[in-house]
């Protein structure tokens, strides 16, 4: 009897163990595949020439050419490409996440009839297509002479991001209301409380709104593509990248794919450093309230 | 003179979200009312500022139904992108999270790579893909011919549309796969012990206990990816140009296309176009709000 219930334990047990390695090198296996492609991009921004990226079977470089990263960087003058798209960075999560601040300690503490409407209609404005407003965008900022400035990616951000002040009011509105109560008992002002009282205990979701306007701004593609089409002094990362193509008659694949790498870096950075505000934005936009 | 309370902090609530009032009105309102009046004239990308628009009524409209095939086709292109990207990214996302929702070594590990596709740039992925689904020596053909399958020509008129997908799968499936998680992790344990103990097999526990209490975040996440995949411009843009033959141009790119092309199609007909890619979208936003309200219960009170 005792040996026989040992005997089912000890299987139990061995069955588990199997069943643990098993999902473990699935899960090996499905982080390896997602992983590749990335990791191939990084190989072939140290190959020595465009069609060893081609060979059949795939070769590690031989010998390893870091001179890509020096090479493209000249090629398509990359320092002045992300010095554009870090002005547009910078402006954008300035703006957004400042008009953010405001417009949603509003919709979370002041208590008026129209509130939920228009709370509602901000809301709406995220299922607003954006090619709608691209166009007559276009014809707008074209009468007023900034087509091929930085105006039409900047100034749209002084309106806020509406998913910036969806996710805000939510976290404000788990901060006690008794805090503000008190703070006006001081002689606080709204203002006073909104920095004083408010702001302070914003720090973790602002965190995940600077991860999200930067990422946003950085990679953004439509927007310069658009507006800067016609300066070539201003464009950004997005669209300088494509000059390779442009300028050579072969894709010099290895010197693009340096480039891709250089302008991941920052994200990946950004991901690694900034893992839980990253995670909380994410997972916060998926719960609705 | 003296403002009663109720007066003055509906101004103070004014003065806080004017912000977003002015954004609203300069590049929501403005814009769409310039779109409706557009959408009825005839003015192209190089005509702008030059000339008047001609007002030539309904005719935009009526060329999109009668005349514009191609237009016709990138809606069915972009249906079937949307629904295939979306359904599947989260079939495939859902296996995975359940998968790292275990006990396991080097689970967070797994997380962060699975997640990294995601936040690399849209343009610097796309030239990647381009590179893995460009020659007939790429790495894809060379990892297919590994497990014994011929070379496939990826981006050819037949495969180009599954191609973008399968790219826009790898790059979206990290952050549905972290809401899921989220997700999983609500799942009451006393739920799927209460099963186990009453013998169910993995495949009932899943059926009758995971998909109903993660039913609302599936939703969810349907909902907002269809939205967003029936916008879908950067991806086809940046690997086909929309091509072969208009076999990935979808409904927002034939639009641009449209708006700057300096033959006689130019802004007023995109208006037009752009009016009824935002209905088609406005009409499946209603529905799918119609069925959330209908058949999914959120935990949690009302919005207070």
């Amino acid at each position: 009897m005792i040996t026989d219930l040992q005997l089912s334990k000890q299987r139990r047990k061995r069955k588990e163990m199997i069943y643990k390695s098993m999902r473990f090198f699935t899960a090996l296996g499905i982080a390896l595949i997602t992983i590749i492609p990335f990791l191939w991009m990084v190989i072939s921004s140290l190959q020595p020439n465009s069609s060893s990226l081609f060979y059949s079977p795939p070769r590690f470089p031989n010998p390893i050419r870091f001179q890509n990263y020096i090479d493209a960087i000249k090629e398509i003058k990359m320092f002045s490409l992300i010095w554009n798209t870090l002005i547009l960075v910078f402006a954008n999560m300035f703006l957004s996440i400042g008009a953010s601040i405001f417009v949603a300690y509003g919709f979370a503490r002041f208590r008026i009839k129209e509130r939920n409407i228009l709370f509602f209609i901000l809301l709406s404005t995220m299922m607003l297509p954006w090619v709608v407003t691209l166009v007559p965008s276009y014809i707008i900022f074209n009468k007023i002479g900034w087509i091929g400035t930085r105006w039409p990616l900047i100034l749209p951000a002084i309106g806020g991001n509406a998913f910036f002040i969806f996710l805000l009011r939510q976290y404000i509105m788990g901060i006690p209301v008794s805090l503000d109560e008190a703070a006006t008992i001081d002689g606080c002002n709204r203002l006073g409380i909104l920095f004083k009282i408010i702001l302070p205990q914003c720090k973790p979701i602002i965190a995940t709104l600077i991860v999200f306007s930067f990422t946003g701004t950085w990679s953004d593609y439509v927007g310069p593509r658009i507006y800067l089409a016609s300066s070539p002094q201003l464009q950004t990362l997005s669209i300088g990248l494509q000059y390779f193509q442009s300028t050579n008659s072969v894709m010099p694949w290895h010197l693009l794919m340096a480039a891709c790498v250089i302008f991941a870096i920052p994200m990946v950075v950004v991901m690694f450093s900034a893992q839980n505000a990253l995670a909380r934005g994410i997972v916060t936009s998926g719960i609705k309230e | 003179m003296k403002l009663n309370k109720t007066t003055r902090n509906r101004i103070g609530f004014y003065l806080f979200i004017s912000p977003w009032i002015i954004g609203f009105l300069l590049f929501s309102i403005l814009p769409m009312i310039t779109s409706l009046y557009y959408s009825f004239t005839k003015i192209t990308v190089l005509g702008l500022g030059r000339r008047a628009p001609e007002i030539i009524g309904f005719k935009n409209y009526i060329r999109i139904f009668t005349e514009d095939t191609i237009f016709l086709q990138s809606i069915k292109v972009t249906f079937v992108y949307a629904l295939s990207r979306v359904i599947l990214g989260i079939i495939i996302a859902l296996l995975i999270a359940m998968l790292l929702n275990k006990k396991m070594m080097g689970k967070r590990i797994f997380r962060t790579l699975i997640y990294l596709p995601a936040i690399i740039p849209i343009v610097a992925s796309a030239f990647l893909w381009r590179q893995l689904f460009s020659h007939d020596f790429s790495l894809l053909n060379y990892l297919l011919s590994f497990i014994g399958m011929p070379s496939i020509n990826w981006l050819s008129y037949d495969n180009a549309l599954t191609s973008i997908i399968i790219m826009s799968i790898w790059t979206g499936i990290g952050p549905t796969m972290i809401i899921l998680i989220a997700a999983l992790q609500n799942v009451p344990k006393e739920l799927i012990e209460a099963a186990e103990i009453d013998g169910a097999s993995i495949f009932a526990k899943f059926k009758m206990i995971t998909i109903p209490m993660i039913s609302s975040t599936l939703l969810y996440l349907f909902v907002t990816g269809f939205i967003g995949a029936l916008q879908a411009y950067a991806e086809m843009d940046l690997l086909t140009s929309g091509g072969p033959g208009y076999v990935t141009t979808t409904m927002t790119m034939n639009v641009i296309q449209n708006a700057f092309s300096s033959d006689g199609s130019g802004m007023g007909y995109a208006s037009a176009q752009a009016w009824i890619v935002f209905i088609i979208i406005l009409i499946f936003t209603i529905i799918f709000f119609k069925l959330i309200n209908k058949h999914v219960y959120y935990a949690g009170g009302e919005d207070k």
